[in-house]
């Protein structure tokens, strides 16, 4: 069980890592969805240590999906809004709230 | 899927090893089209895991949902948007003043991992957890996911609803081109009804027969 844990933590630092030091914000989500999907094998695991019919962990895990999705489309228009206004996607640019 | 023990650590190590290489893969591709394809790669392997870890239904939700819906987002906007070259991730010239915080921010997130290994192994114990698995394939994992969605979870799931439905108007109006005065006045020629011909005017409220 501990190689589990031990190889989620390793996703989880990745996509931390890649969603810190990137330099544009594409990169940025996608390190986010690195990070939903560490997130999301960890509460798929446990689910499967207890009795086989214990679903609760996937049904939660079908909750972080949509969110995930959901998140994901705003998060790419604003870098639309981005990207029209101020005509590149580098982090360093992004200074206002307002896109 | 624990028949034999050996079978599924062959499959954990085999899929564990694509999934990091896939990962890691996303990160140091300086091709962000690259890039995003590694991220579907990364999201097929991790279907793969579930489908070892019991969760047949969620490994095909997670293939229609994350490469079917997610990655094709990402790749459209992938294609909108002109991304210039990141900066490499060589090693040459990277000891500078201004390097400070990018490599400090490496160093913690090693030191986190490495933190919270030390924590894990000293703490979690395998006598916690039961392994006996009689019956197993007499009910579907489906099934039980639809039993307990519409008794127990009925109101995150309409929950969910309503903020997918609040996701999709906040994406049209903020994905909105407002229209330029002379737009503006090209659709209203086209739409409105000319005042001067009274025939075309009545015309519209006279049904036929």
């Amino acid at each position: 069980m501990t190689n589990f844990i031990i190889f989620d933590l390793f996703l989880f630092s990745v996509g931390l890592y890649g969603f810190i030091k990137t330099d544009n914000i594409l990169r940025l989500l996608m390190s986010l969805e690195i990070l939903f999907n560490a997130i999301n094998l960890n509460f798929v695991y446990f689910a499967n240590l207890y009795d086989f019919s214990f679903k609760d962990g996937q049904i939660a895990v079908l909750f972080f999906m949509a969110l995930a999705a959901a998140e994901t489309a705003i998060g790419l228009t604003l870098v639309l809004g981005f990207y029209n206004s101020k005509q590149s996607i580098r982090i360093e640019k992004v200074k206002r709230l307002k896109y | 899927m624990i028949f034999f023990q050996e079978l599924y650590n062959f499959f954990f190590y085999f899929l564990e090893f694509l999934i990091a290489a896939f990962a890691i893969g996303v990160l140091v591709e300086k091709n962000i089209v690259s890039s995003a394809f590694f991220l579907g790669g990364f999201f097929v392997g991790i279907a793969g895991l579930y489908m070892v870890l019991d969760a047949e239904f969620l490994a095909l939700a997670q293939i229609f949902i994350y490469v079917g819906a997610i990655n094709v987002l990402i790749l459209f906007f992938v294609m909108l948007i002109d991304v210039e070259e990141d900066a490499s991730l060589t090693l040459n010239n990277v000891i500078k003043k201004e390097n400070f915080l990018p490599i400090t921010t490496l160093f913690a997130s090693i030191a986190f991992f490495g933190g919270s290994l030390r924590l894990i192994t000293q703490n979690f114990s395998l006598s916690n957890f039961v392994f006996d698995q009689p019956h197993r394939f007499l009910v579907s994992d489906l099934s039980e996911i639809s039993i307990h969605l519409f008794k127990e979870y009925l109101l995150p799931f309409e929950l969910l609803s309503v903020l997918l439905l609040v996701v999709l108007v906040g994406t049209v109006y903020i994905a909105k081109n407002e229209l330029t005065p002379s737009e503006k006045d090209d659709f209203n020629e086209l739409v409105s009804i000319p005042k001067k011909e009274p025939y075309l005017q009545s015309k519209n409220f006279i049904s036929k027969g």
